[in-house]
């Protein structure tokens, strides 16, 4: 963690809210993504983003290593996902990534280009393991594997297999739709 | 096109993050400056239960032994929402919101789909002169 980061830290420690506000923008789509990779529908995945952030609040002061940060705040995302999956319990709803329908809701209107609709489609279409680890990877990339691993529940020797087996077959899906990658992701 | 991030932006518009929740993250900075459970209970207050919770969750309703009387699903849509399902063929079915009852044309087969203005609503299902109908969801 840079001097300006660690600096942010410290300061959202001693209740600096502007600084706390920083890391909050900073932080809380890492903290979606792990409630939504978790199976979570938004409604459950904002009850564990509100829990996940007391949680941090609470216990901010203790942290010891500023460049754990990012992995502490993905692993209590975890925990407070997995907490509030066990209360819902009874069924993991359909609601994730679903193809949009060919009509005028807001899907049609959000994904405007073929290109778009194409990547979307070929990722809903993926295996839940790999839309939830490319899921992550995309939207949190600061993270390391070990913490990804921690995250996701998977082990750590694991991602970086997994990630190069959902990732091939991602590009195999596009190329079905005839969309070529025009640089390594 | 570098996959991870054209997906990380395909995810920040489909799913973005709702204000609620930033808010609500923003809030528990309170902890910080304030750490008593009195502060805590305050933060947990906030929080609005939406009206429908886990949308796109299947829904089901019925008498204790047979086939369901009623299935179906409630997504948002715009400022509003959509339920869609099925009752059996010949039934009625009217939404019910806090402000008005509206009856849904329901198909031969007994499939419906309609929208509706956004919160709470119940459904009333009438079959063969009897009526039934949910609690508020």
């Amino acid at each position: 963690m840079d001097t300006e980061s660690e600096s942010l830290l410290r300061r959202a420690i001693a209740g600096d809210e502007v600084a706390w506000r920083a890391l909050v923008r900073e932080y809380a789509p890492l903290v979606w993504a792990v409630a939504r990779r978790h199976g979570l529908c938004r409604a459950d995945a904002a009850d564990a983003s509100q829990n996940t952030w007391i949680a941090v609040a609470r216990r901010l002061p203790t942290l010891r290593r500023a460049d754990r940060l990012a992995g502490w705040i993905a692993t209590t995302a975890r925990h407070e996902s997995l907490k509030v999956r066990a209360e819902r319990g009874r069924e993991i709803p359909a609601e994730r990534f679903d193809v949009p329908e060919p009509v005028d809701g807001p899907e049609s209107i959000v994904l405007r280009s073929a290109r778009d609709r194409a990547l979307w489609r070929a990722f809903a279409s993926l295996p839940e393991r790999c839309q939830a680890l490319l899921g992550l990877l995309a939207q949190a990339p600061e993270l390391t594997y070990p913490q990804v691993g921690r995250a996701l529940g998977m082990k750590v020797n694991s991602v970086g297999q997994t990630r190069g087996r959902c990732l091939s077959l991602l590009r195999r899906r596009l190329a079905m739709l005839d969309i070529r990658e025009e640089s390594a992701g | 096109m570098n996959v991870l991030i054209e997906l990380a932006r395909l995810l920040r518009l489909m799913d973005p993050i709702p204000p609620r929740v930033l808010a609500d993250a923003e809030a528990a900075g309170l902890l910080l400056r304030a750490p008593t459970p009195a502060t805590e209970a305050l933060i947990l207050l906030r929080e609005t239960v939406p009206a429908v919770r886990c949308a796109g969750r299947r829904l089901s309703f019925g008498r204790h032994v047979g086939e369901p009387l009623l299935v179906f699903e409630v997504r948002p849509v715009g400022a509003g929402q959509r339920v869609a399902g099925v009752v059996p063929p010949g039934a009625g079915l009217t939404v019910r919101t806090p402000v008005r009852d509206e009856d849904v044309p329901v198909d031969e087969a007994g499939y419906f789909n309609a929208e509706v203005p956004a919160g709470p609503i119940r459904l009333r299902v009438t079959e063969g002169g009897r009526t039934s109908e949910t609690g508020w969801l």
